[in-house]
Formats: structure tokens, sequence, C-alpha cells
């Protein structure tokens, strides 16, 4: 075990660290420390071209697609240098950490030609469309069908909780093209132009008062017949893949993220000087011991040959941190931190890290659903008998 | 960066696991005797496995391997809950012993021909007498009434005492019981003035009590889900009953998360990382917590026969609460934490 980086490993933190600051200093200055997913969407794009200019937006993937072959050490780096520098959070996140790696792991070579570069080069956005209104733990419940007319597919059904879908060019579809069948059989993973007539977006406004999400509704949408990937039938097994990179270092970059959450906890915490109460001083405390056991964890899990069982356990132990995260920035901000100042349109700081922690023990699979997988998966208790 | 064991480290926690576990055949046995552990399982993993010295470096007789190679024996022996005095002897009183540099004692404690326990004190309990140190000091020392040595623990002070009462206590802990210990006399070694090397030796061995008690948490789950694999009500495991999955599967995310911080800790220590006595508090408290928790889950999911003599789920219950006092409480190292990180109100 070995925790220390090489001198050649630092020589790249100092490059990443150079190029971050350049760019965050200067042009894309407003772009510095912003919160929210959703704002300055054409000052994103262009961060992305910018990042993909100078060779950062995909290291982590094959050189021959536009990536560096970045080392473990090295996308680690990146991931805190990018944290730690308050980079914008990535418009192209759903292209470069989940689709790309499915489609290098799944997809033909003509079809890793044709959608590999757009997404390397910052010019295409990716939506995901998994779940529906009726399939959001138990998937295997989707409905969206899709049906072949000579050299097309049309698609038709509805898909929720896509994220940043009116930002993207693209919509990876998990659908039915097999008439009848049921649960995980029959489904085919679909790639969909999203800018189409047969395509309608309509967002979700969350508890926070962002809206990050949507529901899409595919009313004969149509896409070219060779855009299925991993083969017609077989669209379970490309999805389960794409759900286990969510493990990867994408998840280590988020937790990067967290940081920056605890540090505004603790400067208000010194402003206000909710610091004096040691019960707070406890608790900043415990937070700040997830942060470090989040991020040894997800090094651990980079770092072994085969995914570990530990890795199973990431999502719940993260998601219900973050939960809490919010209920101590309440608890630190008090009455004060419950109003929004004179003229303002959108709450505070700690005030919204309280709204919005409530949805992550919820996407990307609930804690429930966490749990099931945890227990049958990794400690090979019995399954629950399924109705 | 490479956060994964080396096939070496592998290979020293398998030898480990083997060990322990034929030990755990005769755990009820062992802790009925005299002193509570079996003085032929220590040598036999102290000295001949050389488990002792497995962290001592070659000059003082030990493999000159390291922290992290130690912690992971650490865990396969809370696995087992090894009834031995090696966390005080091997884990605590070598690194407080090489710390201060009052080192004549290392090789016999790695050897395990002698063994030595810990008592705290205030810095009150030394007083220079002559060209040495009294010590009057009593209090309560884990396997008091089988050690040969006695250090006895300041703030910047620390004694090595060879004559001192000690009288064994019916103890909560049966696993690691505690003696009553008394001092009264010349130490046969000292130090003063010697706050940071104490405070980091302790720290090294709060890791090693952290691997210990990660350890005994897994073994704790994993007997917990055979038991609920193969206990039928209603005419069905009640392991697949989400109720309970839902338990086990929250005592997994704390053992993960147990053994990301002992695995880190263990590594700063070894890589003598700027960060090593945050992490050790981290670990310290987190690993504490955890076996705390999956001990309490596993007399709860285990249903009657849980909260029997019969049933081994109490030792674990018991160990739990042994090991959260016996190198300062989490709560201690939380606030030790707090103060590492600035978050103290003369920082603020």
């Amino acid at each position: 075990m070995r925790l220390g980086f090489t001198p050649e490993q630092e020589r790249f933190r100092a490059e990443v660290a150079d190029w971050l600051e350049t760019q965050l200093s200067g042009r894309f200055k407003p772009l510095r420390n912003l919160k929210s997913q959703s704002a300055m969407p054409e000052e994103r794009r262009d961060w992305e071209r910018a990042m993909a200019a100078d060779g950062w937006s995909v290291i982590g993937w094959p050189k021959a697609y536009g990536g560096r072959d970045a080392s473990l050490a090295e996308q680690v780096i990146f991931a805190e240098e990018y944290a730690r520098a308050g980079a914008p959070g990535r418009m192209s996140h759903i292209g470069v950490e989940l689709l790309g790696p499915t489609l290098i792991a799944f997809a033909s070579e003509e079809q890793k030609a044709r959608f590999l570069p757009g997404i390397a080069s910052g010019d295409d956005y990716w939506a995901q469309g998994y779940s529906e209104p009726n399939a959001g733990s138990d998937l295997g419940s989707l409905r969206t069908r899709a049906v072949l007319d000579g050299d097309e597919w049309v698609i038709d059904g509805q898909k929720i909780w896509t994220s940043l879908a009116r930002h993207a060019d693209w919509i990876f579809v998990l659908a039915r093209t097999e008439p009848g069948s049921r649960g995980s059989k029959g489904l085919s993973f679909l790639l969909v132009p999203l800018k189409q007539p047969g395509i309608t977006l309509r967002p979700i406004r969350q508890m926070n008062g962002e809206a990050e999400f949507n529901e899409t509704f595919f009313d004969g949408a149509r896409t070219a017949k060779e855009n299925v990937v991993g083969g017609v039938g077989n669209g379970w097994a490309v999805a389960m893949g794409l759900l286990a990179t969510e493990r990867g270092v994408s998840t280590l970059g988020q937790q990067m993220g967290f940081i920056a959450d605890y540090d505004a906890i603790v400067a208000a915490a010194r402003a206000n000087g909710a610091i004096d109460d040691p019960a707070i001083r406890d608790r900043l405390a415990r937070a700040y011991a997830g942060l470090k056991i989040m991020r040894a964890t997800a090094l651990r899990i980079l770092s072994a040959e085969q995914l570990p069982r530990a890795a199973l356990t990431q999502k719940v132990h993260w998601a219900s941190w973050y939960r809490d995260l919010g209920e101590l920035a309440m608890d630190v901000a008090g009455q004060t931190g419950e109003v929004a100042l004179p003229g303002a349109e959108t709450m505070p700081r700690m005030a919204d890290l309280f709204l919005s922690t409530r949805a992550a023990t919820i996407y990307g699979g609930t804690n429930q659903i966490q749990r099931n997988i945890i227990a049958e998966r990794a400690l090979g208790l019995p399954r629950e008998p399924k109705g | 960066m490479q956060f994964a064991e080396t096939s070496e480290q592998t290979l020293v926690a398998e030898t480990a696991r083997g060990l322990f576990a034929d030990f755990a055949a005769t755990l009820r046995e062992t802790i009925a005797g005299a002193d509570g552990f079996d003085r032929a399982e220590w040598m036999r993993a102290v000295g001949e496995m050389g488990f002792g010295g497995i962290a001592v470096p070659e000059a003082l007789g030990g493999a000159g391997l390291g922290p992290v190679e130690l912690a992971l024996v650490a865990i396969e022996s809370g696995t087992a809950l090894w009834p031995s005095p090696f966390v005080p002897s091997i884990a605590t009183a070598i690194p407080l012993l090489i710390a201060t540099g009052l080192t004549e004692a290392v090789p016999a404690l790695a050897s395990g021909e002698r063994i030595a326990t810990i008592l705290f004190a205030g810095d009150a309990a030394f007083t220079r007498e002559g060209d040495g140190w009294r010590v009057q000091v009593e209090g309560l020392a884990p396997f008091g009434q089988a050690a040969d040595l006695l250090l006895v623990v300041g703030a910047t002070r620390l004694a090595v005492v060879s004559t001192f009462g000690a009288e064994p206590r019916l103890s909560l802990d049966l696993t690691r019981p505690l003696a009553a210990v008394s001092v009264d006399g010349m130490a046969d070694a000292a130090v003063a003035d010697a706050g940071p090397a104490i405070a980091d030796a302790l720290d090294r061995a709060r890791v090693m009590l952290a691997a210990e008690c990660l350890g005994a948490a897994e073994a704790a789950l994993a007997r917990t889900v055979d038991y609920a694999k193969q206990r039928v009500q209603f005419g069905r495991a009640i392991g697949s009953f989400q109720a309970l999955k839902h338990r086990m599967a929250d005592m997994m995310i704390a053992t993960e998360a147990a053994r990301s911080a002992v695995l880190y800790a263990a590594t700063a220590a070894a890589e003598g990382d700027a960060g090593f006595a945050e992490a050790a508090a981290i670990a310290h408290f987190t690993a504490i917590e955890t076996l705390q928790h999956c001990a309490r889950d596993q007399i709860q999911l285990h249903g009657g026969i849980g909260f029997t003599w019969e049933h081994d789920a109490h030792l674990f219950f018991r160990r739990a609460q042994g090991a959260a006092t016996l190198l300062g409480t989490p709560a201690a190292s939380r606030a030790r934490l707090a103060r590492l990180i600035g978050l103290d109100v003369e920082a603020a």
C-alpha cells in the first residue's frame, strides 16, 4: 500500500493546477465555485471545449479515443485539483463518465468512431434515459418501446429524471424492443438524437427550486437502426455495465466537490459563532472524518484489480453522509439562515444544501434498494420474494 | 499511489488468519484459564510466527516490516477475538519504548519472552528522586497480573516499572481482562518532556486497536449473516426479510468504512505522512464505533440465542466496550481530531 505520489506525478499535479488556475482566473472566472448544475450553460459549453482543446476532457480514456490513458494516480490527482480549483460541475459528465466508458466496453468500432470524438471534443452532450414514472427502483418493469420501421427505430414512451436533458444533443435510452418481453429481457440500449420533433421535454422543479431534471416524452421519435449498443435484446447487460462505471473515478471527483460544501459550513460556523458549541464541533469533526473515509474507500476501489465488495457500499455511504451534512449546514446557519438576503431570489447556501441533499439518498438508487443490493450481492443473503 | 495490499501483505494476512482460526476453536477454555490467555498460543504467534516483531526494526530483533503488516495481523487477531496481551504489549508498549528511546526491553517483548502492559497516569505520578524517577500510581491495566513490565504513561512522561502489584479483576471484557495495578517505587527507566513522542506512539497503538476492532466487527457481521441464512421462521430463512437484511447491509457499510479508515491510517504511519495523527484519530473512533454497532446488532439479529451466555455474541459486545476505554475513548479521539483540523475555539 502506498499513499504518496512520485515526483513525476507531482509534476503532473502542478501542470493540472496551473492550467486550472490560469483558466479560472482568466476567461472562465465567472464559472469558478459555481454551485448550480444548470446555470450558465453557454459558458459551460465553452469550458468543456477549452478543456478538450488542451487535452483535459477525457484523460482516463484510451489515447485512441482522444484520452491520455491517464493512470489511476493521475486521475485521482486531476479529480482533486479540479475540485480544489473550484472548477464547475461538468455538463459533459454523462457522456464523459458514463456513456464513453460504456461505448468503449460494449460498442462496435463504427459506433466508437462515430460517437466518442464528439464527447471528447466537448461538442456533443448526452442525457440518460433509464427511469420511467412506473419503473424507478424496479427498472426492469420499464415500458418505453422501440419498433423497427425500415432503417429506423421508432420509439414511444416516457422517461423521467433525465438530468441536463435541455442542454443535451443525444440521449441513451433503455427500451423494450421485443414486444411482450418482461423484466430485464428483450431490452435494447439505443442512442437517440434528442433534438427532434418526436421528443418533448418538460422540466421537473425540485424541492430546492432548481430544475436539473426533466421528463422526456417519446412520441414516434426516431433513430437509425445501427444505433443500438451491444446488440438487440442485450440492453440490460449494457445498462448494468454503465451503472458499474458510476462507481469509478467520477465518484471520487464528486466527493472532492463535497469538500467545498464542508469548508463552507465550517466558514459559516466560524462567522456566526456556531463553532463555539461543542456539539457542532463534534458533528463537524465527524463530517470531516467521513470525507477522509470516502476518499480512502474510493482509492481502495480504484486500486483493486477487480471491483471489490466495498464498491457496493459506496453509494449509501456517501449519500447518507451528504444528507447528514445538509442537516448540519442548517443547524449551523440557525434562524438567520432561513431567510434570503433582501431582494435575493435564491436561498442562501446553507439552506440550499439542507434542501438539495435530500435527493442524494434517492437518485442513483435509493438507500433502500442499495441495501437490498448489498445484502444480496455482497453478503449473499436470500432474495426477497417477488410478487 | 496504489492503495491495495501487496501480495506479500496478503500472505501475512492469510497466514495470520489460519493461525488465529486455530486458536479460536478453544477460545472459551483459554479465557477460563488462569491468566485469561494461553502462553503457548502467545509464543507461537508472537515468537515463532514473528508477529511480535513484525513492525520492529531489525536492529532491535524485529522483521523490519511496518504498521501495515502489523495492522493486517491485528485485524485477523480481532476476527478471532484472540485473548492475549497483543495490543498492550506488542502494539502499544513497543512503539512507546521505541519512540522514547527506552529500547532495552524491546527485543524481549518482540520475541514474546516478556510481556508489558500499560497504565495511564497524570504527570504528577512521576517525581524526580536522585538520578531517577519515583512513580506512585494506581489504576487498571490489561493482563496486569501476567505482565513482567508496566509502562506508566503520562502526558509528557513515561516510566518502565518491573516491580508493581497486580490483582486480576472480574472484567466486563472477558477477552481482555483488566487487573488492578499499583506502583510505589523507583522506575527502572524513565523519560520526561516526551509529549510528542508519546502522543505519536499512542496514535500508532490506536491504529492497531482499531484494526483489531475492525476484524472483530467483520467477524460479528459474518456470524450474523451465516445465522440469518440458516435460521428459518415463517417458512423462510430470516435473512430474506428486509428488516434484517437492511441492518446487515448497514453493518457492512460500517465495516467497509472502518476498513478504509484503518488501512489508510496504517499506510500513513508507514509513510510518515503529515496527516497521520488525523488519520489515527479517525481510524480509532470509527473502528470502535463500528464494532459497537456490529456487536449490538449481532445480539439483536440472533434473537433469543443472542443474549445467552453460551453464544459468543456477548464476547464481542464486551470487547467493544473494553476497546472503547483502553487507549482513550472514541469521543476523545474526535475531540483530538477537531483540534488537529483547527475546529477548536482558540483557532476560530
